[in-house]
Formats: C-alpha cells, sequence, structure tokens
C-alpha cells in the first residue's frame, strides 16, 4: 500500500505564502483598529458564545445569532468611529446598559428565530414526507400493475416469467 | 387432388368434384381381400361404367405408383381415373377411396376354387399373353412392378367368355404382392409374411402370369387344397416348374414359355425381352432349372423330413426353438457335413454363426443368420418376421401393433442380418442394394427413445406410402405430409377446447422422415419440454414447416387451437399492455390460419429483447422507490434532529437577509 503521506499533496508555497499574508493583515487591522475591535469583542459577545455551543459543522444557529448581533453591534460602531476612537469612548458606549441591552437582544432575536422556525420546518417536513410517501407507494402500484408481482423481485431476481 | 368433404344427394360421397361413389351400392363381386367396391358414376358422364375400391385404411397405398399408372391407356389394363380421402358415411371415418372403369364383364376366377372352360394354346396366347405382354411393356417403361397378377384379378372385358377381350385388374389399392395368394408368389416371396413380401420387379410378375397361365390352361387352380407351407414345401421339393407343368396337359408349344416364367432362378427367369421374342416367332430353350442340391439324408425337423439347404433353412424358420436347439446341439452342422457336403453352405453357416457377439453363443440372431446362410435370396426370417430385403418396412408397417413382430424387428434393426443376408446373395438387384444402405441409415434410429425417432421414425422412413398411424387420427387418414395440418385442422375443428395435443410420437416421426427441412432442434426441445409451453411452440414450428412446404392452405382451426395452447407462453412477457396487445394480434392472426404468422408473434424475439430491457428499468425504478422509502422512513424516525438542522439553515438565512437589511438601513440612516 502507499504510503498515504505520499498521497497528501503537500501545501503549495502559494497556499502557505497567502496564508501568511492573511496572519499579517489581520495583525495589522489588530494593531491599527484595536478599539474597534474590543468594541466589537464586548458587543458580539453573545455571537462568540453561540459559536461554543453550536456544535454544528456548519454553525448555522451560530451564524444567526452573529448576524443580527452584528447589526445590533453596527449603529454605535459607526457612532465610535464617527466620534474619533479612543479607549474612552469604547468604554463609554459599552458602559451603557440600553446599548448592551440593544446589542444582545438583537443576538437574542437571532438565537429566538432558530426556535421560531423549527414547528414550521417540522410540519412542512411532515406534509412533505406524507406526499412523498403517496406518491411513492402509487408509483410501486403502478408498476407492479403494469409488469407483475416479479417487478418487486428488481432487475437482478427477475427470472423470464410475468405475472398477470 | 383436393380432400372430398361434400356429400353429393342422396348420401352419394362425391371425389374431388367429379366422380360420385354409392355407398348403397356395394359390388362385392369386385370386392378382394380387405379392399371393398362400390358403385361410382362420373358426373359429367353417367353413363361411363365406373367403381370405387375402399382399401383397408391401415394398409398402405400403393403412392408412388400412383401417379405413374395414370398415365397408362390400356384397354387390357384396368383403367385408374383418380383418388382421394374421403368421408365414408358407413364407419363414419376418412378413408381413401380410388375410382376405377369398371371392366365389362366378371372376373375369370371370382373365387379360387373356381373352374372354368381350360384355355386352348391359342386362346391363352391371343387372348392372355399378348394383352397382358404389352401391359407388362408398359409398366417396365415406367419401372413399376405391377405386383397383382393373377386369374383372380383378371377380367372379362365383355359379356360373352369366349370372345371377349380379357384385362388385368388394378395394382395400386394395396401394398405390392399383399393380396397375392402364396401359389402366384415365387418360393422366397411365398415364405415371407404377405406384407413382408417388398416391391420386387417385373420378373415376380412374369413368374406370377406363369402362374396365371398354368390356372388357365388347367381352368382351375392346380394346387386347389393345399395350405400355404404346402404349397411353399412342394415348390421346394420339386421347382415350381414341375409343380405346376407336371401332371397338366401342357401344350408343347407353350412348355418352354412355361419353363421360362417358372424358372426358380430369378436371373434365368424370363422377362420382357424373352417373352416378346417368343411372341415373335423366336424360339430357344430356356435353361433347365437348376436343381438345388439334395443330401443324401434327409435332417427330421418337427417329425418331417427334408433334403435341401432351402428347405432346412424354411423348416427351421417355421419351428424355431427346434432350429435353435439343432444348432446348439450341433446336428445342423453334422448334417451339413455329411448329409449335404455343401461346402459353400457349410462355410457360410459358419460365417454365420461366427458373426454373432459372443463366442458360441446361439440365440435368435444366430438362427437368423444361418437360415439365410442356407438360403441367400434375400428373405429374412426371425420368429413371426418373414419378410424380404426390401418388405422389412412393409411388414413393419402392417405388424407394427404386434409386439412379438416388433420386438423381432428391433433385433434384425440391431444385428446386422440385412447386410449380412446382402453378402450371402450371389447376385443381388440393383434396388436390393438401396434397400439395404436406406435400413442401414434407418436401423440406428430404431434405439432412439426420444419423440420423432424409436420404431415409429423406422415405419416411416422405411415405408414412404405408409400412412401416418398416430391414434389421433383414428378416424381420419393421413397419407402424406400435405394431409397432416388439414387433418390436425378438423380434429381440432371437432375437439374444440379439448384439443390439446399437436404431436404424439407418431407424428413427429412422420414429419421427421418427410419433411425436407430439418426438425432435429425442435424434437430435442419437445424431449426436453418440461410444460406445455415447452411443448407447444417446438410442436407448432414443426407444424408451421409442415404447412410451409405443402403449401396445405390454411388451417384457422387448428391456429385457432395453437394460439390457446400458446396463450402461457404470454407470460415470457412481463408487461401486461404489451401480453394483451399480443394476445390480441394472435387471435386476430389465427383466423387467417397460417401458423408461421402466429409463431412470429407468439415467439418474437426482438419484442420478448425490447421486454427484457424495458423490465430491467421497470425493475430499477421500483429499486428506486424503495431506496426512497427507506430514506423517508429515516428521516421520519430522526425527524427531530433533521428538523433542528434545516430550522438552523432557515434561522441563519432569515437572520443574515434581517441583518443585511437592518445594516443599510443603519448605513443610510447615518449617511443622511
Amino acid at each position: 500500500m502507499a504510503d498515504a503521506t505520499e498521497n497528501t499533496p503537500r501545501p503549495s508555497k502559494k497556499r502557505r505564502g497567502g496564508s501568511i499574508l492573511i496572519w499579517l493583515l489581520a495583525a495589522g487591522i489588530l494593531f491599527a483598529f484595536y478599539e474597534s475591535i474590543v468594541l466589537l469583542l464586548i458587543g458580539m459577545f453573545p455571537t462568540g458564545l453561540a459559536f461554543l455551543v453550536d456544535r454544528s459543522p456548519q454553525k448555522d444557529q451560530a451564524r444567526s445569532v452573529g448576524y443580527l448581533n452584528f447589526a445590533g453591534c453596527l449603529p454605535w460602531a459607526i457612532n465610535y468611529w464617527m466620534s474619533g476612537g479612543g479607549f474612552g469612548r469604547v468604554f463609554e458606549i459599552v458602559g451603557d446598559p440600553l446599548v448592551l441591552g440593544i446589542m444582545y437582544s438583537a443576538a437574542a432575536a437571532g438565537w429566538g428565530l432558530c426556535f421560531l422556525v423549527r414547528p414550521f420546518v417540522t410540519s412542512y417536513l411532515i406534509v412533505a414526507s406524507g406526499m412523498k410517501d403517496a406518491q411513492l407507494k402509487k408509483r410501486q402500484s403502478e408498476l407492479a400493475e403494469e409488469w407483475g408481482e416479479a417487478v418487486r423481485q428488481g432487475a437482478d431476481g427477475e427470472d423470464g416469467r410475468g405475472d398477470d | 387432388m383436393a380432400s372430398s368433404m361434400t356429400a353429393g344427394p342422396g348420401g352419394a360421397v362425391v371425389v374431388g368434384d367429379r366422380y360420385e361413389i354409392e355407398p348403397e351400392r356395394p359390388l362385392p363381386e369386385l370386392d378382394y381381400g380387405s379392399s371393398k367396391a362400390f358403385a361410382a358414376t362420373e358426373l359429367r358422364d353417367a353413363k361411363r361404367g365406373l367403381y370405387a375400391v375402399l382399401p383397408d385404411p391401415a394398409l398402405p397405398l400403393r403412392l408412388d405408383a400412383i401417379n405413374s399408372i395414370r398415365r397408362i391407356d390400356n384397354n387390357n389394363l384396368t383403367r385408374f381415373l383418380g383418388w382421394d380421402v374421403v368421408e365414408w358415411p358407413i364407419d363414419n371415418r376418412r378413408r381413401p377411396a380410388l375410382i376405377f372403369e369398371r371392366p365389362h364383364g366378371p372376373r375369370l376366377f371370382p373365387t379360387p376354387d373356381t373352374r372354368i372352360e381350360p384355355f386352348r394354346e391359342e386362346a391363352l396366347v391371343r387372348r392372355v399373353l399378348q394383352p397382358l405382354c404389352q401391359v407388362l411393356e408398359e409398366l417396365a417403361f415406367l419401372n413399376l412392378p405391377h405386383r397383382n397378377i393373377r386369374a383372380e384379378n383378371l377380367y372379362y372385358d365383355g359379356t360373352d367368355p369366349v370372345r371377349s377381350p380379357i384385362m388385368l385388374g388394378e395394382c395400386v389399392s394395396s401394398p405390392p404382392g399383399y393380396l397375392q395368394p402364396v401359389v402366384y408368389e415365387t418360393i422366397e416371396c411365398g415364405m415371407a409374411h404377405p406384407a413382408g413380401r417388398g416391391t420386387g420387379n417385373a420378373s415376380s410378375d412374369f413368374y406370377a402370369l406363369g402362374v396365371t397361365l398354368a390356372f388357365l390352361i388347367a381352368g382351375r387352380n392346380p394346387l386347389a387344397g393345399m395350405t400355404n407351407e404346402q404349397v411353399v414345401d412342394i415348390k421346394l421339393a420339386k421347382g415350381s416348374y414341375a409343380t405346376f407343368v407336371n401332371g397338366q396337359r401342357v401344350p408343347a408349344g407353350l412348355v418352354e414359355v412355361f419353363r421360362g416364367l417358372l424358372n426358380d432362378d430369378a436371373n434365368e427367369r424370363w422377362g420382357l425381352v424373352q417373352l416378346q421374342g417368343w411372341l415373335g416367332g423366336r424360339r430357344t430353350s430356356p435353361k433347365q432349372q437348376v436343381v438345388p442340391n439334395k443330401a443324401s439324408r434327409p435332417l427330421e425337423i418337427a417329425g418331417q423330413p427334408y433334403m435341401s439347404a432351402r428347405a432346412v433353412s424354411e423348416a427351421m424358420s417355421r419351428h424355431w426353438d427346434e432350429g435353435l436347439g439343432l444348432l446348439q446341439s450341433g446336428e445342423l452342422d453334422q448334417w451339413l457335413r455329411r448329409g449335404l457336403a455343401d461346402e459353400d453352405r457349410i462355410e457360410a453357416v459358419n460365417t454365420a454363426k461366427a458373426a454373432g457377439h459372443e463366442e458360441g453363443e446361439i440365440d435368435d440372431a444366430t438362427l437368423a443368420r444361418v437360415c439365410v446362410a442356407l438360403d441367400p435370396l434375400g428373405l429374412i426370417r426371425l420368429r413371426s418376421f418373414r419378410a424380404m430385403i426390401d418388405g422389412i418396412g412393409g411388414l413393419l408397417a402392417v405388424g407394427l401393433r404386434e409386439e412379438p413382430l416388433r420386438n423381432a424387428f428391433a433385433v434384425v434393426a440391431k444385428t446386422a442380418i440385412v447386410s449380412f443376408s446382402l453378402e450371402m446373395m450371389s447376385r443381388p438387384r440393383p434396388d436390393i442394394f438401396r434397400a439395404v444402405s436406406t435400413f442401414e441409415r434407418v436401423s440406428p434410429t430404431v434405439n432412439r427413445e426420444e419423440i420423432g425417432f424409436g420404431i415409429e421414425r423406422a415405419l416411416y422412413a422405411l415405408n414412404p406410402n405408409a400412412p401416418c398411424r398416430s391414434p389421433m387420427f383414428e378416424s381420419d387418414y393421413v397419407a402424406g405430409l400435405e394431409h397432416l395440418v388439414p387433418a390436425l385442422d378438423r380434429l381440432a375443428r371437432t375437439k374444440g377446447t379439448a384439443f390439446d395435443s399437436l404431436i404424439d410420437r407418431h407424428i413427429a416421426a412422420f414429419v421427421g422422415a418427410r419433411l425436407k427441412a430439418n426438425i432435429v432442434p425442435e424434437l430435442r426441445e419437445l424431449r426436453d419440454a418440461k410444460d406445455h409451453v415447452g411443448y407447444a411452440l417446438p410442436a407448432a414450428r414443426i407444424l408451421a414447416a409442415v404447412q410451409h412446404q405443402t403449401a396445405s392452405g390454411p388451417a384457422p382451426a387448428l391456429c385457432g387451437a395453437v394460439a390457446t395452447m400458446l396463450e402461457p407462453s404470454l407470460a415470457r412477457f412481463h408487461n401486461r399492455n404489451t401480453r394483451d396487445l399480443i394476445r390480441a394480434r394472435m387471435q386476430e392472426v389465427a383466423q387467417s390460419g397460417r401458423l408461421a404468422d402466429l409463431i412470429a408473434i407468439a415467439d418474437d424475439p426482438e419484442a420478448l429483447e425490447l421486454d427484457r430491457r424495458a423490465f430491467r428499468v421497470a425493475a430499477k425504478d421500483y429499486a428506486n422507490t424503495v431506496k426512497q422509502l427507506e430514506r423517508l422512513e429515516y428521516e421520519r424516525e430522526n425527524r427531530a434532529a433533521i428538523s433542528r438542522g434545516i430550522s438552523s439553515q432557515v434561522a441563519s438565512l432569515l437572520s443574515g437577509v434581517a441583518a443585511t437589511i437592518a445594516v443599510l438601513v443603519i448605513i443610510l440612516v447615518k449617511l443622511i
């Protein structure tokens, strides 16, 4: 058996380079906008929590929370950018319970959507499943009616005899 | 001639739309043996005197001779006009009927014991010998032996027995030589069963002519009161010439004729050339008949003494078990060495014994060979089986239902007695070589048990004239292959839904022997058939081949029955609509009466293949639905988890949309 490592493609130089660039860029942004990032970190704390709690690979729940959480943080982030910045401003914003309340409520709305949507989805699944079931069974009856009971045995099991 | 089905007014049976037979008017004076005669008329000429002969349906007609003899136009031979298979009201069955022109006078000898005024030499030559010689000349031209020449088959062609011409009766309504009393047959043919005398050749006719002349010269049967065995014995002892001529007042001028015609050596016997020469005035001295070797002392068999090899052969064959005893005890060998002292016969007998399968084993086959060795003129004898080489088939045809004859035939077929007989003959006729060749080609089939072979195949292969003896045709007559499909069609019409059998052993053998096309694959399918469908299709194919080769016309009732029998074969088609369509087409085609068309629909390989392919697609489609249903079941069982997953995705989507709208609104507001 060939060595598995021989078959694993090694990251190309280009990819490694690109990755380093992104990290450098990230480091640069962090260094340049660390105050905004602190603001967003505090404001989007529920989103971080949601990422930790959500075990699904796609992290849909976390995204649902994150999108609305971000929308809730954005007005104050814009305010902060328009006010000139500074850590004082950041703590002023996040120190206001109303602001935090709005930010966290937006996140809660995202979370609430997941639970709100579920019964509708479940109902849809039940109906769709029922319709599909009936359709498939009807098709089976039609096939058996036209081709006889031997069609139930499958193409491999057929013995050349049809039933009437 | 097309099959005659119509009945004329008053119950008359119409033959070929040309002649009419009157079942209420039998003509016993024209009967002979099992053949019955009835009055007949020609529809277009009622004044013409005709009669019909209805032979025993179990006996083969001389179909091979019928077409030839129709061509003979000779006033001294009963004119044959035609034949057909007719619906006979007396026994309610179909049987052959042959139409002849009726002689204008009675038979010369209504019975074998009749006495008439003896013929004088001049009258015999003018009224009998010359006309019959002309008839024999015409028959020789057609290479057709008459084999029915006897005094009882001569007719006055007028009312005056002194002046009326004399004509010879017919010869096609029975197997050759079958109706001949033993007295008219050569010694070897006289020893054979009447059905086993074989077609023979013109030499047999000239011998019979000689005997007939002897009857006419004497005005009676010179051997009246003798049994058949006694007739043979006296001929063996004295020779035929001495038997018939000695003690009779034979005109000196005719001695030469009798000596020539009654020579027991077929190679020395007079034929057409010699007789025509004599009639033309040429006189020679026919060779004196060579008297067979007589032993110095007799061999006693069944209390009777026998002095010649031929006589001993015949006696041993009549007393078979005693013959076996003589062979086993060595008494025959002793007599041959010390009594007969004929080295040729001794060597021949030793050869016959050595041809047995085990050293010293004496069985029926050995005795049969020994009989041939002692009397090597082409007669095969094995217990009750007694036939000339070219008569073996004929005897089988008549004796098929008798188990001893069937068993004896099987022994003859298995042990090379026939080829041994040919080796023993010093100057065999050319047709004997053909007969032996045919027999050796046919005899291996006797031991094959499968349908289409066996003793039935031998019967039809050795008897081109034999009608089909299937029990299905008990009330019908299937003379040739062209009659088979119409006969089955009639049967299907009569039996209706009870008709469920197409081909039995006899029909399969009959077709196998007569049909030009090779039906061995179909016979194998019949042999291997496990159900009705496996039987019906190959059987239908065989009959379709017969219908095609013989052009015997449509058979709608048979086709309808075959369509019903082939109904189960539609189960091979999976698709119901296809089955219904094919069924409808089969019913439609069945009305046309063409079997080949019916089979083409029921057994269409392309349609079958298409159906098979479409079935595979349908089966896959069904399997797919099963998988999907299983998938649905899985989803049903895991609905909560699936619902959660989908809900999250939907929520994520809705959240994304709402967030986007909110972001846009916020940015717009901030900008404004």
